[in-house]
């Protein structure tokens, strides 16, 4: 019987040993940061393995993520890091399911060193942080096909008024149906969460969401008298055929194919980085640049001589409360903010998506098809060198450029301190919107319901 | 009706053992997490750690909710509208097949009729935006004979008859197909009798045909009574910023209070309202229906 204990008890002493010397899991849920494939999120892994020492398992979920981070969540499947939009961490912060990481980021040199602290000012939720970052938001702008208003003789550096862009559509109308494309509706703006108007609401110089004011009254500026114009405006571009009908019923991807593939549209707003893959899928067609030459523009400027932009919510990581090792998923945290974080998250995986020749990058076949793109086309580290990653698509540094601009000031869009509704907000205001630029209503009925319907469901004071 | 007595048990406990599986599965994939969605309607809405009990308050927020009380009535005039033209028309169509004097034309028009049903709500949202489309078929042919374009996608009035008119092309062929089966199960016996008492076809329809369905209509009307409050995934496909609030049904509602709010104590109050509407929906239709006589 001793010999048995003695055995047992040397048995358990080495597995102990053993646990203590391998590194300790740390599970992720992300959605489309990692591998593209199940190949390459291994490979992802071992490569997270290799610079931090943890045992990493990356669960990637590209498709319908948040229906499944609920269900894991909420089934109490233990992760360690959690990917998510800023809504997503404000509900969940609310009902304590993600840790609170301000002491952990204050503490951290790499956060310090490494993200700038007005990014983090940006996701603070009454004055605590929550989570941290996958990547920096970049920001949608107005996007024009140079190639067709070149050849309409239109100089888009001199459109600066609601006015200007009006008249420049009405040449681009007329120019494309006397060519024989008739009909020619050259502006799309997408209506769903009524995304991305802000670069016409920048001339009233308002903001997109509900801002709360002194004496904590909260107010939602797309519903001020002052933004009468413009709804007006966008009802009289639906009104004479200047902007798409199927605004209002197609998708992004459907909005894209219009601009570099079709050139069923000249105009609209996208992603800083979208300028750029506008133009590598026309150079990969062969449109590019006699065709498809796209350039990102701020938009109108607003009456403080400002041009007004919304940041994108931010993409974050954040450790649930029942995370089993919250020490190794803030660790993993850090690192994807270090500029090799930043290298992963772009370039992708060394001696798979790209090798280095004589200290530069030198991208492999799938690499050059990855398109720099694992999760973080910009990442957070304000030390990481892009050039680094090489010539990027055309246009995107241009566009990225504009807002570094003195005059253009991006911000994200009214969150109510973390307290917004947002499906509500969006809902709300796509449907009065909706009316008004299809004639149904004129824009101070469609305001001033829109307002009340906001005031009625608590959304605005 | 007693229940199995324990010698029974021993004498059939091969078979029962063979149920046990099918048994445990149930259990666990559809009882217990039913139980666990009745239990957090009642408690407050947390996704992690422990829910405190709330009693009542998740349901009075829900039925307060102007929101929902609107996706109740969508979800009434919607699955209605359904339940009476899917039972009329795949009944109308199932005898028209029966009429058809061609066997092959009887299948051919069966399985066009059936092909629909095959395709996903994605694949048969496409196919409607490219029929209803601004540029689609329709104001294709319009253009033809001069009509402006119709928005038929984005106009808010339109928005119920295009989702039911999607339903019932999807749906009419597979309840056809239910109700042609039970024809051919017809004894010829008595279509020849009615012949020889010289009844027309129509009236061999009226006083043989329908009679002879009423278990099949039963068995109909109850799979749709019991789908009325529990449509989905059409207008998730088809909603847009015009037509939203004119389709959102009640599902639609509890995903968004679930999946992209978190509120899981208020989608489950939803969901639980769903499912208590559909048992007495059911509880009733079965009474009307007598459905337990032959």
């Amino acid at each position: 019987m001793k010999r048995f204990v003695a055995i047992a008890l040397a048995l358990a002493l080495a597995a102990g040993a053993a646990s203590f010397a391998a590194p300790k899991q740390v599970r992720v849920l992300a959605s489309v940061t990692g591998g593209k494939n199940d190949e390459e999120n291994k490979l992802f892994e071992q490569a997270l393995r290799k610079a931090t020492g943890l045992e990493v398992v990356w669960e990637r979920v590209p498709a319908n993520y948040d229906q499944v981070l609920m269900q894991k969540l909420g089934a109490g499947e233990r992760y360690d890091l959690v990917y998510m939009n800023q809504f997503q961490m404000y509900s969940l912060a609310e009902q304590g399911a993600i840790q609170d990481l301000g002491a952990r980021i204050k503490r951290s040199a790499v956060y310090q060193k490494n993200v700038p602290q007005a990014e983090l000012d940006k996701i603070a939720l009454d004055g605590r942080y929550y989570a941290g970052f996958n990547k920096q938001e970049v920001f949608p702008l107005v996007n024009a096909n140079k190639a067709l208003t070149d050849k309409m003789g239109i100089d888009l550096g001199k459109l600066a008024t609601l006015e200007d862009y009006y008249q420049m559509l009405k040449k681009a109308k007329a120019y494309m149906e006397a060519a024989g494309r008739k009909p020619y509706y050259p502006f799309f703006a997408y209506m769903t969460d009524i995304w991305d108007l802000q670069p016409w609401f920048s001339s009233a110089g308002l903001r997109r969401g509900v801002f709360v004011g002194a004496g904590g009254k909260r107010y939602a500026p797309y519903v001020d008298p002052k933004a009468k114009p413009v709804w007006e405006w966008l009802a009289k571009l639906y009104a004479e055929g200047l902007m798409d009908p199927e605004s209002f019923t197609k998708k992004t991807g459907d909005m894209r194919n219009k601009m570099w593939q079709s050139q069923d549209i000249l105009l609209d707003s996208d992603w800083a980085a979208w300028t750029g893959l506008y133009n590598n899928n026309a150079r990969t067609a062969g449109t590019y640049p006699d065709k498809v030459n796209v350039v990102g523009l701020p938009g109108v400027k607003g009456p403080e001589g400002t041009y007004l932009i919304e940041q994108g919510q931010a993409s974050l990581f954040a450790i649930p409360a029942n995370a089993a090792n919250p020490d190794g998923g803030f660790a993993l945290l850090e690192f994807l903010a270090t500029p090799e974080g930043g290298l992963l998250l772009t370039a992708g995986i060394e001696g798979y998506d790209y090798t280095r020749e004589g200290g530069k990058i030198a991208y492999t076949e799938v690499g050059k098809a990855h398109a720099k793109d694992h999760g973080a086309p910009l990442p957070i580290s304000s030390a990481f060198d892009m050039a680094q990653l090489g010539p990027m698509n055309p246009g995107f540094l241009e566009s990225l450029a504009v807002g570094k601009r003195k005059d253009v000031s991006v911000a994200p869009m009214g969150f109510a301190n973390g307290k917004l509704d947002a499906r509500q907000y969006y809902d709300i205001m796509s449907k009065w919107m909706t009316d008004c630029i299809m004639g149904k209503l004129p824009a101070e009925a469609a305001i001033k319901g829109a307002a009340d319907e906001l005031r009625a469901k608590k959304i605005i004071d | 009706m007693p229940g199995p007595r324990p010698r029974s048990i021993r004498r059939y406990r091969s078979l029962y053992l063979l149920f046990l599986p099918v048994a445990l599965y149930f259990i666990l994939f559809s009882y217990y997490p039913f139980a666990k969605g009745i239990a957090m309607s009642f408690q407050g809405n947390r996704l992690i750690g422990p829910k405190p009990f709330v009693g009542l308050a998740n349901y009075r927020e829900v039925l307060a909710d102007p929101d929902f009380l609107r996706a109740v009535l969508n979800t009434l005039v919607i699955g209605l509208s359904d339940l009476v033209l899917y039972f009329a028309l795949s009944l109308f169509l199932a005898l028209c097949i029966a009429e058809l004097g061609s066997r092959l034309a009887r299948r051919a028009v069966q399985t066009f009729a059936y092909l629909p049903y095959l395709f996903s709500w994605s694949v048969i949202a496409g196919v409607w935006i490219l029929v209803f489309d601004q540029r689609g078929i329709v104001n294709a042919i319009g253009g033809l004979l001069g009509a402006e374009p119709t928005f038929f996608l984005a106009e808010p009035g339109l928005a119920r008859p295009l989702i039911i008119g999607m339903g019932v092309w999807r749906s009419v062929g597979y309840f056809a197909l239910l109700f042609t089966v039970a024809i051919t199960d017809i004894d010829p016996v008595l279509y020849e009798a009615a012949r020889i008492d010289g009844a027309s076809r129509l009236r061999q329809i009226a006083s043989v045909t329908l009679p002879s369905l009423r278990p099949t209509m039963k068995v109909v009307i109850l799979l749709l009574v019991m789908g009325v409050l529990t449509h989905f995934d059409e207008m998730f496909v088809m909603q847009n910023p015009a037509n939203r609030t004119r389709i959102a049904t009640l599902l639609v509602y509890v995903f968004d209070m679930g999946i992209v709010k978190f509120k899981t104590g208020f989608a489950t109050a939803g969901a639980t309202v769903v499912m208590a509407g559909t048992l007495i929906l059911a509880g009733l239709a079965r009474k009307a229906l007598r459905y337990d006589e032959a």
